[in-house]
């Protein structure tokens, strides 16, 4: 059904391509044999540490959607779907499915699954799980409230509803990960969660690490490493010193100010691609003064992104107009998108009655590495229309807890991910009246939104993208920044990493060479 | 002292000496540390303003220049250029300014607390004495630190807070020292002599024992400075001093630890000038506990 995203998606599959072909990581998929270099070391040691991106505060899915969770959760549950590298949905935990009409879908479970803790799996934990996603109304809520029922018909097969038609439904399904019907409802099940995927969680400790190991009963192909480590290293040399001294020997997030230092390195390939990740600033559209539009729209005007991203993140990012990163299907650069033009913001403010500028914050979250000097060239742009912008770093906790429905802040930077590689699920997931999100509420973009989400046929869908993306840059609730690359620097060791656009890599196929 | 004393005339001439050579060298590391403190304050007042230095603001195209470089507008960045591409000279001193603010206020403050309530101890001995120096004691056994880290998380971020902070992990020092200084005079002739004279508890503990604690409490201060100084440095090193847009030494330090390899200067300086502070407190300490000491003082 999700015939779309093509042009773009296979450009993001023609760079990881490009991206092994460099790395010389042996074409990924499980069992091709050993690499170029080296041989296949021990099972014993078969151990991975890998630096992530972001924070790891917990390890509940269901509740958001930060890197640490997915990139965990692809490797610890399955899905009943996944999207394979054309974001086509391929099976998994379903074995088939069909729309038996436009707003039924039914699908044949895989059987002799069981979780790693050996309880099999059925059509009830899909059932519980969904469940779950819908009681935490949290990140899915917007997706799924188009699932009218669902029900589990028998041990196999699972059904479900929508109020109309969907195109998207696959993509979202990719994202819920199965868990077991007697806990997936209990918070406490969430401290140290099992799933049916390739490894099992073996230790976490926030903000520090995660351990997973080989679940050797996993139904699939079974992981080659034996142990895997998520580590979070907040200090960006330390990162890198880890992958010199043999800490890790794979770091995300490499700085525009490292990439020289790490492709010096003559053990280790740097590589790159387009994410879906992206950065943005929020303006809370109900507060004064980011109330009148032309306030919002000054904002933008005086910033130079094109010079900021080019001085500060060079190759690591691309400066955007969109809402949601070009990597991904439907987020089109709006033809309208205000110019650099701090002039023109100057006689703006004026108009909407501050001549002589205002005073006002921004808040962004001290785990993102790097935002400060972003902020601080931001802040200098707009000092230089007469707005005075006071950065506030809060801790991650104070930030999420700002940034979540209905917001409190009156600027804010954040990093996002376009997790289904589809504009659907990050501007209706944001920009409806019905998110709260940030006090943006225009009824006209509602209804095109759920118009471009309804049609099927993906040459339809791009011009209603195209629109929604001009009213977007008409109304500016906010401000796409940057859409961010994935830089990642891997130990010539490594073979077998799939690198993704999503940033959630299947680690289950990566194994170690001397 | 007296190595070379074979005759008694010579030995008292020789511990004259030496004394007076002492003093000479007392008065050197008095003067020499108090002028570089002096160069200090007045590069913190003076440098950020002739620079019109505005730490948020970027200059991107000029960002992690080596010192000396010659900038787009004209003038010369004689110590380099940041991560954003302001004035690290300029930068230095608007961070030491911050640091001296810091470690003045910190002083007054805790300095006036401790001494009042270490006055307060000494004087009235008893329970009051016990309980204030019990407190004293579990404070003094929770690492500084970690107990500024604490109350910094739980305050926020803010030049405000860091005194608070620092105040509060600082004020035990003063309390003791005052103490101690107060229990050894209480005794004296010249305080009994006020005691019989009918003096009041408020005559005896501000007009004979405070004069009497000022000279140990003013060297424990320029040793408590250098301290406290280093304490704003280090919490903003870890992220929970001073906010983006107030620059301190500490935090201009942690923003160059990224780009020690490419761009030393960064930490490196603010680095060098911090030790030179640390440095010039720490002599200037050493030289007025010396000043103060009885036996060079009959010389």
């Amino acid at each position: 059904m999700v015939r779309s995203r093509k042009g773009l998606a296979g450009l993001a599959a023609a760079a990881t391509a490009l991206a092994l072909a460099l790395a010389g990581c042996g074409g990924g998929g499980s069992g091709s044999g050993d690499g170029t270099s080296g041989t296949r070391l021990s099972d014993d040691q078969q151990n991975l540490t890998y630096v992530l991106n972001y924070g790891c505060t917990s390890l509940d899915p269901t509740e958001n959607f930060d890197n640490c969770r997915m990139q965990m959760s692809t490797n610890v549950f399955d899905t009943l779907v996944t999207l394979d590298s054309k974001s086509q949905p391929q099976p998994k935990l379903a074995s088939s499915w069909k729309w038996t009409d436009p707003t039924t879908l039914q699908f044949k479970l895989r059987t002799g699954v069981t979780f790693s803790d050996g309880t099999p799996f059925t059509s009830a934990d899909v059932k519980a799980t969904f469940d779950r996603y819908i009681a935490m109304k949290s990140v899915l809520a917007t997706q799924l409230a188009v699932v009218s029922s669902y029900t589990a018909d028998d041990p196999t097969t699972f059904t479900i509803r929508t109020s109309a038609p969907t195109g998207t439904l696959l993509g979202v399904l990719s994202m819920i990960f199965i868990g077991p019907e007697a806990h997936v409802n209990e918070d406490s099940y969430w401290a140290k969660p099992i799933g049916t995927g390739p490894f099992v969680i073996s230790d976490f400790v926030a903000n520090d690490h995660i351990t997973l190991t080989r679940n050797d009963t996993y139904w699939g192909t079974k992981a080659n490493l034996k142990t895997l480590t998520f580590k979070v290293v907040t200090d960006t040399n330390a990162r890198i010193t880890a992958l010199a001294n043999g800490g890790a020997q794979v770091v995300a997030g490499v700085t525009n100010d490292q990439v020289p230092t790490v492709r010096e390195m003559s053990d280790v390939n740097f590589s790159q691609l387009p994410s879906y990740t992206y950065t943005f600033l929020w303006f809370q559209n109900n507060r004064a003064p980011f109330n009148d539009v032309r306030v919002r729209k000054a904002l933008w005007e005086a910033l130079d992104l094109q010079k900021i991203v080019k001085a500060l993140l060079g190759e690591t990012a691309d400066p955007m107009t969109a809402l949601c990163p070009s990597a991904a299907f439907g987020c089109v650069p709006p033809t309208n998108a205000p110019k650099h033009d701090p002039e023109n913001a100057k006689k703006l403010l004026a108009e909407a009655g501050y001549p002589n500028g205002f005073s006002t914050t921004i808040d962004y979250s001290v785990a993102n590495t790097g935002y400060d000097q972003i902020i601080a060239a931001m802040i200098s742009d707009w000092k230089a229309i007469g707005v005075t912008v006071a950065p506030k770093s809060d801790d991650q906790a104070t930030f999420l807890k700002n940034i979540a429905s209905p917001g409190d802040f009156d600027m804010i930077v954040n990093s996002n991910l376009t997790t289904t590689g589809d504009a659907d699920f990050t501007l209706n997931r944001l920009y409806p009246c019905s998110a709260k999100r940030l006090g943006y509420c225009n009824p006209k973009l509602d209804a095109l939104l759920a118009k471009a989400r309804e049609t099927t046929d993906a040459e339809q869908r791009k011009p209603l993208y195209q629109q929604i993306a001009n009213i977007l840059a008409e109304d500016v609730p906010g401000i796409g920044l940057f859409e961010n690359n994935i830089n990642v620097a891997a130990k010539k060791t490594v073979q077998g990493l799939n690198l993704t656009p999503t940033e959630n890599y299947d680690w289950s196929t990566v194994y170690l060479t001397s | 002292m007296t190595a070379t004393a074979p005759a008694p005339a010579p030995a008292v001439n020789a511990t004259m000496r030496h004394a007076r050579r002492a003093r000479r060298g007392v008065t050197v590391r008095i003067v020499v540390p108090l002028v570089v403190i002096g160069l200090i304050v007045v590069g913190a007042i003076v440098v950020p303003l002739v620079y019109h230095y505005d730490p948020l603001h970027a200059d991107l195209l000029a960002r992690l220049k080596p010192p000396g470089t010659v900038t787009s507008d004209g003038g010369t960045a004689i110590l380099g250029t940041d991560q954003i591409g302001s004035d690290l000279f300029a930068q230095i001193m608007a961070g030491a300014r911050v640091s001296l603010l810091v470690g003045v206020a910190t002083l007054v403050i805790s300095g006036v607390v401790g001494l009042a309530l270490g006055l307060l101890a000494g004087h009235f001995g008893g329970w009051l004495d016990a309980a204030l120096m019990r407190i004293a004691d579990v404070q003094l056994a929770f690492p500084s630190i970690l107990l500024a880290i604490l109350v910094a998380s739980v305050l926020g971020q803010g030049v405000g807070n860091i005194i608070i902070v620092l105040s509060i992990s600082n004020w035990v020092v003063f309390a003791r020292v005052a103490r101690s200084q107060v229990l050894g005079l209480k005794n004296r002739e010249y305080v009994e002599a006020a005691r019989a004279l009918g003096a009041g508890n408020w005559h005896l503990m501000f007009r004979t024992l405070l004069p009497g604690c000022m000279a140990p409490v003013i060297v424990v201060a320029t040793t408590q400075f250098a301290q406290v100084i280093l304490t704003e440095a280090s919490l903003s090193f870890l992220g929970v001093g001073v906010p983006l847009g107030t620059p301190s030494l500490g935090s201009t330090i942690y923003n160059g630890t990224q780009y020690l390899s490419t761009a030393w200067w960064i930490s490196t300086l603010p680095g060098i000038v911090l030790v030179i502070l640390m440095l010039a407190f720490g002599i200037l300490g050493d030289a007025l506990r010396d000043k103060f000491d009885p036996r060079l003082r009959s010389a």
